[in-house]
């Protein structure tokens, strides 16, 4: 018996030790058959078992089964550690520079007028608002007759226009629009149109086409009252600011009242700055009650209803919202400017 | 305009400063662009002393310089000044502004000098060297018996204001001081002064007879003879600076007063030499091609719609816009008869446009002046005119039409027209004092004022204009601001409508930017490209290259696309949404495109993905991206079709059923040249209507039976299209049909010369049973058997 103890201790300890620097799972398994294969040191064991007394076999074949298990559980250990390491090191062997730019084709831009007149759209359809649109080559009677602008009016002089034939002109401005909407539905009307207008000038603040934003509302109860209020709404929402609104007298023959709105410098707050002139108010838009006459060429009777009208200049607003120094680069398309919005 | 804050305060007694005015006449619609001080010489402290007049008492030559002059100056002590001068105008008696030694003018401070040896001690002034006028040919000559040693800025009443005021076209009234002065008095409640025009007797029987031949375009026409006048006589300082403070030059006293009179009341004036006009006045339309040599120099050709003032045998003036030569005022004018007529805005409006012309007279007479002050205008000028030249007056010759005069009116003002359309509540008695104040007659009717307009605002012509009147005197800024309190809105928009900005979006995503060209393009640019007829062009356009309305999007997206080469970008992928314009027979359509370009790389320069050239399939994977919009059964199909604009090889048709919705293509390579940009160009063009509306989904059962995928590669002729496979497998596949899916096409080693091959995988799966091995084995004889027969298609060995 006392010859054979330090043996199975012995086994142990080597065991312990062989497992324990097995550095790869073939190495672990090599030792898994070295010793619990059918040929392997723990079998070689037991095969010594029938040299015993009942007594020995039992005492010794306990002990070689709980180093059996022992020996189980260190190869599992052993096993799970090795595989830990063995992921870990795939992983690591992965490992991507994560700085490395994406791949792909990119996203190309709305040009800043389709950005500012969704913006101006969105403020005014929540507000119950509808959208139409228009003719650009239009009738003289639209753009001017209707509109009580008749012909060698002194109006005329104010918008520069292309003529395309004695009837017809390409539009000056969206109020167009108003006439062609009142003829096609009945007060209460409340509707936005915006669209391309054209005027014969060009220089460093003028382009020979622009965008405007047309407004008009027909209804029982309508007055300047609401006008004021839903310009100011306008311009603090598209703004941000809480800027000041000032609505200063004017003239157009097609609004009477009519009025020019003046917001707060929105550059320096009013305090006066090369934008505003000095002033600390810029202009950005017209706007009345829309003239008897003009119902009356809507089909519209002016006895019963009232009306605004407002036409916003798209590209002043979209200039003062992003900072633009110059009109022109709208139409030049180039890929440094529209790249920026 | 330009208006002196000097000469508005002789007529209305304000003493509010010139800002509180500016803030004033705009916040009432008399908008004032800029107020300036009337000479930009500092005229604090010190200097107001330094500007003095002086008058040259004794000049002598320079002994070192033929050019210059040694004057003595009386400046009003007792010693005079000596002053070095290279003037042309010096002489004795000459009076002139001295700027004294210490005096400090526009860059330029005087300093004690010595000229080529001579003593200097201050400089006599040009109207120049004091920033009074643009350019100057010697000194500023004042008036000769002014006192010497005066300072310049009281004799000239240089601390003035200048009100630069942006007037609107219905306020023609306003374009005078009397006009503006009037609206100080209604705005402030300041009070007029009185500035009744006195009548001038006459002084002789000289009188011409006036005949209004046209009566509906001058009803009225004063005149007025004034004979033996002093022409050697000098417009006065006072006046010439009144009028270089509203923008006008001296020119000689007579023409120099009709100026004056028509920016004091608004009335346009014109004098004729009274011993150059024979017999007596006619306005009177011209006559057929009559010509008229005018003031300027020009010589007009007239027609019948032309209204001309003429003497017995010829025209002297194109009415209401400048007078004739041949009578005009000169050094030898003597005898001068004055003109002061009242022609109606449609009788003169668009005139002098016709002949290139601008008035301060047209100006005034399109926006209407006062049908009832010409003869107070023909007074003031007679008066001006004795106490600067003298002369002795005749009779007032003044003609008058009724019929065709402008009729005093009265409006009935309903109260409630008020809040009804101003949304306040203004009390009546600001009402009143209001209209008032604008110079209007009111009374009391049961359901408000009857309120008489004054002749000279015209533009007044219904309640509307009442109500603007009183809001903008009351001011806009007292009407409370208020929301729209708005009842819940039915109907809506339907769900299958695609917006722009869905579309817009689709494009974006894929990468390319939005740009917005101009809706005139250059013709021949369009001609050539398109190859179209003539379209919708414009009668007066702004450039050569502007001259016709776009009829495809395509010119100006290659326009953008060239000028982005040349600023070195060299992937350029580009949108644009927009109308273009085509004539039918003689109506013209407007339609709704979208149009999209890609030039360059496939994609932007990167690691890892290869640089490669954009190709056909490349938009038209952009285009199938943005059809996909409408749904996946948008039945759009690409047919091979000729493009004027694109290459013969590359070019498709864009169907859906007989419809084609536009067009897809390489540009032609002779026209990319042509247009100088030297890489390959990939374009489409589409109707927006087509993508109008989307397909409504329609849910179908999700099977959970399995699916049997099976591979299939064919060789047809080359010039078979895909397309029409893809048919076929889809017509013969029947019913399990899942997925088709082509992803190989194969021509080279293995495949004879004019043949391809066309590799697609089948997917299929029923809905109500596991598909047999069997049976697809069928339905892939079926298509094998279609595609021989359709296609002459082969199995690939």
């Amino acid at each position: 018996m006392s010859n054979r103890a330090p043996s199975l201790e012995q086994l142990a300890d080597e065991a312990c030790k062989q497992i324990s620097n097995a550095d790869t799972l073939v190495a672990l398994e090599q030792l898994r058959v070295q010793y619990l294969g059918k040929k392997g040191e723990i079998t070689a064991q037991l095969k010594t078992i029938g040299s015993l007394s009942h007594e020995e076999k039992r005492d010794f074949g306990h002990k070689i089964n709980q180093l059996k298990g022992t020996i189980q559980l260190w190869i599992e250990d052993r096993h799970q550690n090795l595989e830990r390491l063995a992921v870990a090191e795939q992983l690591a062997s992965q490992k991507i520079d994560v700085t490395q730019p994406g791949r792909g084709s990119g996203s190309g831009k709305l040009h800043p007028i389709t950005r500012t007149l969704e913006r101006m759209e969105a403020i005014f359809t929540r507000l119950g608002f509808d959208v139409a649109t228009g003719p650009e080559v239009e009738d003289d009677y639209y753009n001017f007759e209707a509109l009580n602008i008749p012909k060698d009016h002194p109006a005329r002089a104010m918008h520069d226009t292309f003529y395309v034939d004695t009837h017809t002109v390409l539009r000056t401005h969206t109020s167009p629009v108003q006439i062609r909407y009142m003829h096609n539905s009945t007060p209460p009307i409340r509707v936005i149109a915006p669209g391309k207008v054209y005027r014969c000038d060009s220089d460093v603040t003028h382009t020979p086409m622009f965008h405007q934003l047309e407004g008009l509302a027909v209804g029982e109860d309508i007055t300047f009252a609401d006008l004021k209020g839903i310009l100011i709404h306008f311009v603090q929402e598209f703004f941000e600011q809480d800027l000041g609104v000032r609505f200063r007298p004017s003239y157009f023959p097609f609004t009477e009242p009519s009025a020019e709105v003046d917001i707060g410098c929105v550059f320096c707050e009013g305090a006066g700055c090369r934008i505003c002139s000095h002033t600390g108010w810029i202009e950005v838009l017209g706007c009345g009650m829309v003239h008897p006459e003009v119902l009356r060429h809507g089909g519209i009777d002016s006895k019963r209803y009232s009306g605004y009208a407002f036409g916003l200049g798209v590209e002043r607003l979209s200039m003062l919202r992003y900072g633009v120094n110059d009109l022109r680069l709208y139409f030049d398309n180039d890929l440094d400017f529209l790249q920026q919005f | 305009m330009l208006v002196s804050e000097f000469w508005l305060k002789e007529w209305v007694d304000t003493d509010l400063e010139a800002t509180e005015l500016e803030h004033r006449l705009t916040l009432a619609g008399l908008e004032v662009e800029s107020i300036v001080p009337a000479t930009d010489l500092d005229f604090r402290g010190s200097n107001r002393a330094r500007l003095v007049l002086g008058r040259i008492i004794a000049v002598e030559p320079h002994p070192q310089a033929d050019r210059l002059k040694i004057c003595a100056v009386d400046i009003g002590k007792p010693k005079t000044l000596q002053v070095v001068c290279g003037a042309p105008n010096v002489s004795v008696g000459l009076v002139a502004p001295v700027a004294l030694v210490g005096a400090k003018l526009p860059g330029l401070k005087i300093k004690q000098s010595e000229i080529r040896g001579i003593r200097s001690k201050g400089m006599l002034c040009s109207a120049f060297e004091l920033g009074l006028s643009d350019q100057a040919s010697g000194l500023m000559e004042l008036d000769p018996d002014a006192t010497p040693g005066a300072q310049l800025f009281d004799y000239l009443g240089l601390d003035d204001t200048i009100f630069e005021i942006d007037l609107t076209p219905n306020r023609g009234d306003c374009l005078c001081i009397q006009g503006i002065a009037r609206e100080i008095s209604a705005l402030t409640g300041a009070a007029m002064k009185d500035t009744r025009v006195k009548e001038v007797k006459a002084g002789n029987a000289e009188s011409l007879p006036i005949q209004l031949n046209a009566p509906e375009a001058c009803s009225r026409f004063a005149g007025r003879a004034v004979l033996g006048i002093d022409m050697q006589a000098n417009t006065p300082d006072w006046m010439k600076e009144k009028l270089r403070r509203s923008g006008l030059r001296s020119i000689n006293p007579v023409v120099d007063i009709t100026n004056y009179v028509m920016f004091e009341t608004g009335q346009p004036m014109h004098a004729y030499d009274l011993d150059k006009l024979s017999g007596g006045i006619t306005v009177r339309n011209a006559g057929r091609k009559e010509k008229l040599k005018l003031l300027d120099g020009s010589t007009v050709t007239l027609s019948p719609d032309h209204l001309v003032i003429a003497d017995q045998s010829k025209a002297v003036g194109l009415a209401g816009i400048m007078g004739g030569e041949v009578t005009a005022i000169s050094e030898s004018t003597r005898n001068i008869f004055f003109e002061a007529a009242f022609f109606s805005t449609t009788g003169i409006i668009g005139k002098a446009r016709q002949f290139g012309m601008h008035t301060d007279a047209s100006h005034r007479f399109e926006r209407g002046v006062n049908p009832n002050g010409q003869v107070a205008a023909v007074q003031r000028a007679t008066a001006l005119l004795l106490e600067i030249a003298g002369g002795e007056p005749g009779k007032v010759c003044h003609t008058v039409n009724r019929k065709y005069l402008p009729k005093a009116h009265t409006i009935k003002f309903e109260k409630t027209e008020i809040p009804r359309l101003l949304g306040v509540k203004v009390p009546t008695k600001h009402v009143h004092s209001i209209l008032k104040r604008l110079g209007m007659g009111v009374s009391n009717f049961k359901d408000g004022w009857k309120v008489k307009i004054p002749s000279w605002r015209f533009d007044l012509t219904g309640q509307h204009d009442l109500v603007e009147e009183i809001g903008r005197c009351y001011g806009y800024d007292r009407v409370v601001p208020r929301m729209p309190v708005s009842a819940a809105r039915t109907g809506g928009y339907p769900e299958t409508r695609i917006s722009l900005s869905q579309i817009k979006k689709s494009m974006t995503c894929r990468g390319y930017y939005e740009a917005i060209n101009y809706s005139f393009i250059d013709a021949a640019v369009q001609v050539n490209l398109m190859e179209c007829k003539k379209g919708v062009t414009l009668e007066n356009p702004l450039a050569d290259n502007m001259t016709e309305m776009r009829q495809s999007l395509f010119p100006g997206l290659l326009s953008t696309l060239a000028r982005n080469l040349n600023h070195q970008q060299s992937r350029v992928q580009l949108f644009e949404c927009g109308n273009v314009f085509h004539r039918r027979g003689k109506s013209r359509i407007e339609i709704p495109r979208i149009a999209a370009l890609t030039s360059g790389l496939a994609l932007p320069r990167q690691w890892g993905a290869e640089a490669r050239e954009v190709d056909f399939f490349d938009l038209k994977g952009d285009l199938e991206n943005l059809l996909e919009i409408v749904g996946a059964d948008s039945g759009f199909k690409f047919h091979s079709a000729a493009h004027p604009a694109f290459h013969p090889g590359q070019s498709a048709a864009i169907r859906r059923g007989r419809k084609t919705a536009g067009y897809l293509g390489q540009l032609h390579p002779v026209k990319q040249k042509s247009l100088g940009i030297d890489q390959k160009v990939f374009l489409f063009e589409l109707d927006l209507d087509a993508l109008s509306v989307a397909g409504l989904p329609s849910f179908e059962p999700i099977s959970r039976f399995p699916q049997i995928q099976r591979d299939l590669a064919v060789v047809v002729d080359k010039e078979v299209p895909a397309a029409e496979i893809l048919s076929v497998v889809n017509r013969s596949a029947g019913e399990h049909l899942k997925k088709l899916e082509l992803f190989d096409i194969y021509t080279g080693e293995g495949i004879e010369n004019n043949k391809k091959s066309f590799a697609f995988s089948l997917t299929f799966q029923s809905e109500s049973s596991s598909l047999k091995a069997g049976e697809i084995e069928a339905v892939i004889d079926n298509i094998i058997n279609a595609l021989r027969k359709t296609a002459g298609a082969e199995l690939r060995s």
